[in-house]
């Protein structure tokens, strides 16, 4: 956190602790509530520090002079942790507060991510703020911040497993650069972490994976299959090796360019020939799909004249060219 | 098609199953399968029939274990027994016999809550100590560590994995997802299950159900404007039987 555009009660308590800040607080309470309160609504405060101090805003019942953010940040709190007493003395109505969710929820990622870990309900609640903010809002801007807490965590045994289905849910393969910059960390967790969620299951019987070994051999394999990678929706709920993100090796195959969730083209097929042969492909063993959208996508990149021949050749001879290697004769 | 050392396999020659029992009908569904299962002996086939068998009563157990869905964040256990993570999973306690510690989450299900994928792994676990004898699964398993699929026994790591087959088999894992999940539910994002055969699966949280029922309960707890409903994957999860049952034949000879 950059200390010199932070808040008064921020700065105070990186300097002097929790311990501290709240003993100050107390006091400021006592002698100039006006000023407690132009300190706590301070925009730059961090949702952290608004967190440890619920025990002496509730003391000093300030719920009412608060502002409106950090009124709503608290109600999100209440509900997310089924905090009943808290919810009632907040006091706003949830349809008061539900067009300030969203700066709330952006405001409590933004500036709680420094803090993940103050508590299990700390958290919990940034868990929930990113999870909305990034299904629900749709906000990729928070995906860095929300990588940065699931590698914190990673680092110190502590609970991913919400935050890493958040993180996907984005269905924004933006999702896999930010991850892939932990391949080049120092520290060997977040590595094996991101080695682990880059991982990519090429073939329906998931025993052809794609493994990054490194940064760059991960980043050419990205920029290969960028276009035709697909939201596949697993997790960690539901399978041990979950590929988040998976290629259509069909698209790849015909070098059509895949950039939907839902697996629609952007641009359509151009010829009955071209369904007939995407059949036809369909059907081939997966290790032949690989190889075969390795070449086409490779000679399509290369020439693509000769990417027009080779596609008019019967599926049978277009292996047998595969298989002689990618640089084989194409003419 | 069922192939034993090399042969058509012809099933009437097991006698010893029930008409109606679960391996006379998953030896049915087999020997009719388009798919061929391929075994080195008979004793493989065997040995996969009753681990289905006892992964389907495992889960009728756990069931009315009175265990309850709690999510990770605020799961429980019996500490007596394990040791609670940070991250909300469980792991044997040392000193204690993965044999007693399994067993005492049906016979004391109330001090324990967890997720779905938590109670699958539990079920893997019991039906496995009702196949191998008492002794050789404390040795086998002496480091337990429940919680999702990425912490599993190599022993069992299969199980983790999605694969599409030709045909589903009682005993079979399944997925129901949740694509429109709420937010503030993530734990509803889908349902692991186990098919129990004729149509019915237990999912912990859920109950013993036809799939409909599920989807309709997952549709419930879907976001404000949701389109999409939930679903069942085609994929299933399987332990590898044919490596349990070459351990299992080293470990009682």
């Amino acid at each position: 956190m950059n200390h010199l555009n932070s808040s008064f009660l921020d700065r105070y308590r990186h300097k002097n602790g929790t311990y501290k800040l709240k003993a100050v607080v107390k006091e400021m309470g006592k002698k100039d509530k006006n000023r407690l309160l132009y300190y706590i609504n301070d925009k730059k405060l961090s949702f952290g520090s608004l967190f440890i101090l619920i025990p002496e805003i509730d003391a000093l019942d300030l719920y009412k002079q608060l502002s409106i953010r950090n009124i709503t940040a608290l109600k999100i709190f209440a509900k997310v942790t089924e905090d009943k007493e808290l919810e009632e003395k907040a006091g706003l109505d949830t349809s008061e507060t539900k067009d300030n969710m969203y700066p709330a929820m952006k405001w409590m990622i933004d500036t709680g991510y420094y803090d993940d870990g103050l508590n299990d309900k700390f958290d919990e609640v940034l868990d929930a703020a990113a999870s909305q903010l990034i299904k629900t809002y749709q906000d990729k801007t928070v995906l860095p911040a929300v990588a940065e807490m699931i590698f914190k965590r990673n680092r110190k045994g502590r609970f991913t497993h919400d935050l890493i289905w958040a993180f996907f849910e984005s269905r924004d393969p933006y999702t896999l650069e930010i991850i892939a910059r932990y391949l080049r960390s120092s520290n060997k967790k977040d590595v094996e972490l991101a080695s682990d969620l880059l991982r990519c299951n090429l073939s329906e019987e998931g025993i052809h994976l794609m493994q990054p070994k490194s940064y760059s051999s991960y980043h050419s394999w990205l920029k290969e299959n960028f276009s035709f990678i697909y939201f596949s929706g697993e997790s960690f709920q539901q399978t041990s090796h979950p590929s988040p993100w998976k290629v259509d090796l069909s698209r790849k195959y015909l070098c059509q360019d895949l950039r939907t969730q839902n697996k629609k083209l952007t641009r359509p097929l151009a010829a009955e020939e071209l369904n007939d042969r995407l059949e036809h492909f369909k059907q081939l063993k997966d290790e032949d799909k690989i190889l075969l959208s390795q070449y086409s996508y490779k000679m399509h990149k290369k020439n693509i004249r000769l990417w027009d021949k080779w596609m008019k050749y019967p599926l049978s001879k277009q292996l047998e060219m595969a298989k002689k290697g990618l640089g084989g004769d194409i003419e | 098609m069922i192939m034993v050392s090399d042969k058509p396999f012809d099933t009437g020659t097991i006698n010893e199953y029930a008409e109606r029992s679960i391996e006379r009908m998953i030896l049915n569904k087999m020997s009719l399968s388009e798919e061929q299962y391929v075994f080195d002996t008979a004793s493989q086939l065997k040995f996969e029939l009753r681990l289905r068998k006892e992964i389907i009563n495992a889960s009728y157990q756990l069931s009315k274990s009175r265990m309850s869905f709690q999510v990770f964040r605020k799961s429980k256990c019996n500490e007596q027994y394990w040791n609670r993570t940070d991250e909300g999973g469980f792991v044997l306690k040392e000193g204690v016999k993965a044999s007693e510690a399994i067993n005492d989450i049906f016979r004391n299900g109330f001090k324990y809550g967890t997720e779905c994928a938590t109670a699958m792994i539990i079920i893997y676990y019991k039906a496995l100590l009702s196949v191998f004898p008492r002794e050789v699964f404390d040795s086998l398993f002496s480091q337990i560590h429940l919680m999702n699929w990425h912490y599993l026994d190599s022993l069992i790591q299969e199980a983790g994995y999605m694969r599409k087959p030709k045909e589903y088999l009682p005993g079979d894992r399944r997925y129901f997802i949740n694509p429109d999940v709420d937010p503030l539910t993530p734990y509803w994002q889908g349902e692991n299950v186990i098919d129990l055969n004729n149509g019915l699966y237990y999912g912990h949280g859920i109950g013993i159900h036809k799939a409909e029922t599920i989807i309709a309960v997952l549709n419930q707890k879907r976001k404000e404007g949701a389109e999409v409903s939930a679903y069942l994957l085609e994929t299933v999860g399987r332990p590898d039987f044919k490596k349990l049952e070459a351990v299992y034949n080293q470990s009682v000879r």
